[in-house]
């Protein structure tokens, strides 16, 4: 569970959050639309604890995965060790995470990559691995800015699918600019209007 | 590739000869053997000394202590570097004397160190304090320049202090700390041979150079400033091939290169 209590947030004179409340269940997606600059993104790192609030509280049961806009990838590790390095494991348990961060890439389009270092993935495939390492942290609550944006049609499809199945038991907000993808991902719609957040009357 | 090799031999060949036979220009028309030995006689006291084992004690010695202060130098360095980004009081503390060590003079140093300690370890204390500001100062670059990006994921995940290790802090840090090693690896040695000038210690290079210049043994002691430099270089290079291998069989294939 996700919630989120009157976040106030300023960057100097500029109001960029005011009085947002959001409470995102159990098993519940929460896709967040709106202009970009208009605080989604300032949003959803106060809520993975990232950046402060000056007012409001946050509470989140469980722990957190965060799919950052940009891969954000370690660039010295192999693909394999990129998703694996997420996995809690003890010597014993290397192979088991192996074999389980393999299975994510697979399920990304990604089988046959595990060896490439991020700087030969395309803008496509380090965003899928980025999502296959917050996948294999099997966290509680999911946070994800734009996570398909640079996906291609087909597999957008592909990646979707799987996301829709293994959050069907997670809390999962969501930000993005494309409205389908809500449809996709049979998300609830809200939209952030000068620093609040609004229902829309047709979502 | 063949032509290639052939290409670069036949050119440090040519630059090679080029300078002996300047060097023999220079001492014939100045003909002050005390001041400038011919290229010849120079070889030939360096062939002498080889024949003696005492050269190749004087040598280790001197390498070993030398290379036991780098050594002491760079994990110092590295240590103190570690220790100031962790603490905010350590780096109130040790940076101003990194910073003090840094800015006296190699000779100050040697003669104050004489004064506290045996004159064997002088050379080794040089080279240490030669080598420790320069990694400390790009150690702490290495550690200030991890990308926020990637502290921010490490934060997310929850890392330990193993994989924030092995994924954010020795990417950044191993190309700024690899750099390091390569340039006070010259001047250690620089100034650990200066230490034994000064100091004398029984089998050492610098010895061999002090009582040359006492004796106005001109060619011995141009043989064994030769002696000095061949080393530098052989050191620098092997120094240079260990932190290669070291960078690609410790997982860091893709650790960019920083140049000096």
């Amino acid at each position: 569970m996700l919630k989120l209590l009157k976040i106030e947030k300023s960057f100097g004179e500029k109001k960029v959050l005011s009085d947002v409340s959001l409470t995102v269940e159990k098993g519940e997606c929460v896709m967040l639309f709106g202009a970009s600059g208009c605080g989604k993104t300032t949003l959803l790192r106060i809520a993975a604890g990232l950046e402060g609030q000056d007012g409001g509280a946050v509470e989140k049961s469980g722990k957190t995965a965060v799919v950052f806009a940009e891969p954000r990838l370690f660039p010295t590790a192999t693909v394999l060790e990129n998703v694996t390095a997420v996995m809690r494991r003890g010597k014993k348990e290397r192979k088991d995470a192996e074999r389980r961060a393999a299975e994510i890439l697979a399920a990304f389009g990604l089988g046959g990559a595990e060896a490439l270092y991020p700087a030969e993935l395309s803008t496509g495939m380090a965003a899928r691995v980025s999502l296959a390492r917050a996948v294999a942290y099997d966290a509680d609550v999911y946070l994800m800015d734009e996570p398909f944006k640079s996906l291609d049609a087909g597999i957008k499809q592909t990646v979707v699918s799987y996301l829709r199945g293994f959050l069907s038991d997670k809390t999962a907000l969501i930000i993005s600019h494309d409205s389908a993808e809500a449809a996709l991902m049979g998300a609830d719609v809200y939209r952030m209007e000068n620093g609040m957040l609004v229902k829309p009357e047709n979502a | 590739m063949a032509s290639n090799i052939l290409k670069k031999v036949l050119r440090a060949a040519f630059c090679f000869v080029f300078w002996i036979l300047l060097w023999q220009a220079f001492s014939a028309v100045l003909a002050r053997p005390t001041v400038l030995p011919t290229p010849l006689a120079v070889f030939r006291k360096l062939c002498e000394l080889m024949g003696t084992s005492r050269f190749y004690l004087d040598c280790l010695y001197s390498l070993g202590r030398i290379f036991a202060g780098l050594i002491l130098g760079i994990l110092g360095g590295a240590l103190i570097a570690s220790l100031c980004a962790w603490l905010g009081i350590f780096d109130g503390v040790l940076s101003p004397a990194v910073s003090v060590i840094k800015a006296t003079p190699i000779a100050s140093i040697i003669i104050l160190m004489l004064f506290v300690m045996e004159k064997s370890y002088v050379p080794m204390v040089s080279a240490m304090l030669m080598a420790l500001p320069i990694v400390f100062s790009n150690v702490r670059k290495g550690i200030s320049s991890v990308p926020m990006e990637l502290r921010e994921v490490a934060d997310t995940f929850g890392f330990g202090f193993g994989k924030r290790l092995r994924y954010c802090l020795l990417p950044s840090v191993i190309p700024y700390f690899s750099a390091s090693c390569r340039s006070s690896l010259g001047l250690a040695w620089k100034a650990g041979i200066a230490a034994e000038v000064i100091c004398t210690p029984k089998y050492s290079i610098g010895l061999n150079l002090n009582s040359a210049k006492v004796y106005l043994e001109s060619e011995e002691l141009y043989a064994w400033t030769i002696v000095v430099v061949i080393m530098s270089v052989l050191i620098e290079k092997g120094v240079i091939r260990l932190l290669d291998c070291m960078v690609k069989n410790g997982g860091m294939k893709n650790v960019k290169a920083l140049e000096d």
